[in-house]
């Protein structure tokens, strides 16, 4: 018995001509939050949609709480709690009766299945609109009362394919809350993100996921000093000064980078005073001097070549 | 790591659930009008325009017509099973049962039982207006239930043929428009309003295998003289169609794609 909540092995599926998963491969440990991060189209529904039984990958295999997501799918769909990308809600039920229903179809007696909403109704705060049909609600509600129709009976693996896309930031922090209660009473949780403060929020782990594979992973911090750690930039807008500022610095700092009206050098202790003399020295007055920890969006853009201008190195050859 | 996660509900739990959800999603919009109003408006409009005409044929129209209109309206009844499993195959609600531990049978069966329902209202509704202006089932009793089982067995299978399309679809407008030629062609095409004689003699063939002919002819024999060899054909094309489209629908349901 291993500790491995979710393992991932190789796996691949195409539709059509298009590759959607090219590999990927990676696990999750018990009680672990890992987020699956990467641009549209990096295969991260796809994932979710193999580990949930609700897609048969081509080749390959995964494991859900232990058991084979093709040939145990029924246990699989035993231990798991899923929140799709989209909601997934009957629209003409009320939301209340959303979760009411969702408890009975898991096995709660009629009792039980309503002492649940209420508390899930009270938990996503619903409470004002519990009683309306979801098809009047919004964007944000209906996220709402689709996680919760999700979390009607406890489950050990959560699944969770962009949560809170679409909620205000008010909400986005309330969910953030409820997954980290989760992660607190033991649940293993794979989320998919666009948000990389989120991810930097609440995964214990951080996958970088791109044209169907895992391209880096690291706790977010990790991730981070993937760039080199710390850097100093000094923004001069003045193209001549920058001109001069840039050649002063270079003598002290040869791995200086220029980026629009930014120069960009590696800090490390002592780069900051050193920087400010020698632009002194220079006679160059800089518009904003900073040091800074890069941030986990240039390391995502870096990792998946998907920032502009920047030649797609993981996607070449395809 | 296997971890042991508490029971699901039964399946016979689950389908009545579903079921009662169902039921509650065929009480509005609508479905009322599919199950009683069109079927009265078809039945009026039919029996005003060609009473006088067929009688002149010899034919007693009140007699021949309301197994058409049973047949018709079952396969309305049918056809809107599509359009309702794709609006929830489009909400993600079908995508939500798939995760869940469900016995593959149990979301098509929940759907069938509540078509199946929503057939018998239908039927009765017609039947109550046909005896309204005559007609009769001369055959007794056990012609009588064998004409309502027949026409909701029927209802039932092209249901269940109905709800494999609508898992598999994306719109429910697109779906069920799709399924609007096939019917008009076989209601039309077959001996529902004017016997077999009365189509050009290449066409009689066609009209003759239709599975529409066999099960109006059934329930015309079921209404007059009772079961006789014209109940086969409709049997067998129940018995077909019904292995066909059950193994469609569960799978479809089941179906990782
Ligand atoms: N049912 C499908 N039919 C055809 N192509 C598909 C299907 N599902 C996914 N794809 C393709 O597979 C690739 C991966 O899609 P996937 O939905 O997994 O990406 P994603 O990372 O979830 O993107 P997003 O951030 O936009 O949700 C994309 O190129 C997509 O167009
Ligand atoms: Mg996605």
């Amino acid at each position: 018995m291993s500790e491995q909540m979710i393992q991932v092995h190789e796996l691949r599926r195409s539709f059509g001509a298009t590759t959607a998963l090219d590999g990927v491969g990676f696990s999750v440990a018990a009680g672990e939050v890992v987020g699956l991060l990467g641009p549209n189209g990096a295969g991260k529904t796809t994932t979710i949609h193999c580990l949930t039984t609700l897609l048969r990958p081509d080749s390959g295999s995964a494991r859900v709480a232990g058991f084979d997501v093709v040939d145990q799918a029924a246990q699989v769909r035993r231990s798991i709690a899923v929140t799709g990308q989209f909601a997934a809600l009957d629209e003409m039920l009320t939301g209340r009766e959303n979760l009411v229903l969702f408890g009975r179809l898991l096995g709660l007696d009629r009792r039980a299945a309503a002492a649940r909403a209420d508390e899930l109704v009270e938990r996503f705060d619903l409470g004002e609109v519990a009683g309306k049909p979801v098809r009047t609600y919004s964007g944000g509600l209906r996220r709402r009362a689709d996680l919760a129709a999700s979390l009607v009976v406890d489950r050990p693996v959560l699944f969770l394919d962009e949560p809170t896309t679409g909620l205000d930031p008010r909400s986005r922090r309330a969910l953030w809350e409820v997954v980290r209660q989760l992660r607190a009473d033991g649940t293993t949780v794979l989320l998919t993100t666009q948000y990389l403060e989120e991810a930097d929020q609440l995964a214990d782990r951080v996958l970088l996921i791109d044209h169907g594979r895992v391209v880096a992973e690291g706790t977010p911090d990790e991730l981070k000093g993937r760039l080199g750690g710390t850097v100093c930039e000094v923004r001069v807008e003045d193209p001549r000064a920058r001109e001069t500022a840039a050649a002063r610095l270079r003598e002290a700092f040869p791995d200086l980078t220029e980026d629009d009206d930014v120069l960009r050098v590696a800090a490390g202790a002592g780069t900051l005073t050193e920087v400010v003399r020698r632009l002194e020295s220079a006679g160059v007055e800089a518009d904003d001097v900073t040091v800074r920890r890069p941030t986990l969006d240039e390391v995502f853009l870096s990792l998946t070549g998907s920032a502009a201008g920047v030649p797609d190195v993981a996607g070449a050859g395809r | 790591m296997t971890v042991a996660s508490p029971p699901a509900a039964g399946p016979a739990r689950q389908f009545a659930v579903l079921a009662a959800r169902n039921l509650r999603q065929a009480r509005v919009g609508r479905s009322i009008g599919l199950t009683v109003v069109f079927p009265l408006t078809f039945f009026a409009g039919f029996m005003v325009v060609f009473h006088r005409l067929m009688a002149d044929y010899g034919i007693a129209y009140e007699q021949f017509l309301p197994p058409a209109i049973v047949v018709q309206t079952t396969v309305l009844v049918a056809m809107s099973a599509c359009y309702m499993v794709a609006g929830d195959a489009r909400s993600g609600l079908i995508s939500r049962y798939r995760t869940l531990p469900m016995g593959a049978a149990v979301v098509p069966a929940a759907r069938l039982v509540v078509d199946a329902a929503r057939a018998a209202v239908a039927v009765a509704v017609i039947l109550v207006a046909a005896v309204v202006v005559g007609f009769r089932f001369t055959a007794g009793a056990a012609g009588a239930v064998g004409f309502v089982l027949l026409a909701i067995g029927f209802a039932v299978v092209l249901a269940a043929g109905c709800a494999a399309l609508g898992l598999g679809a994306r719109d429910p407008e697109q779906a069920y428009s799709a399924l609007t030629l096939p019917y008009l062609v076989l209601t039309t095409v077959s001996t529902a309003f004017v016997p077999v004689d009365a189509f050009p003699g290449w066409l009689q063939p066609v009209v003759r295998v239709s599975p529409f002919s066999a099960q109006v002819d059934a329930l015309r024999a079921l209404s007059t003289e009772g079961a006789d060899q014209r109940v086969w054909p409709a049997l067998v094309w129940l018995l077909v169609l019904g292995l066909l489209f059950g193994f469609a629908a569960a799978r479809s349901f089941r179906r990782t794609r």
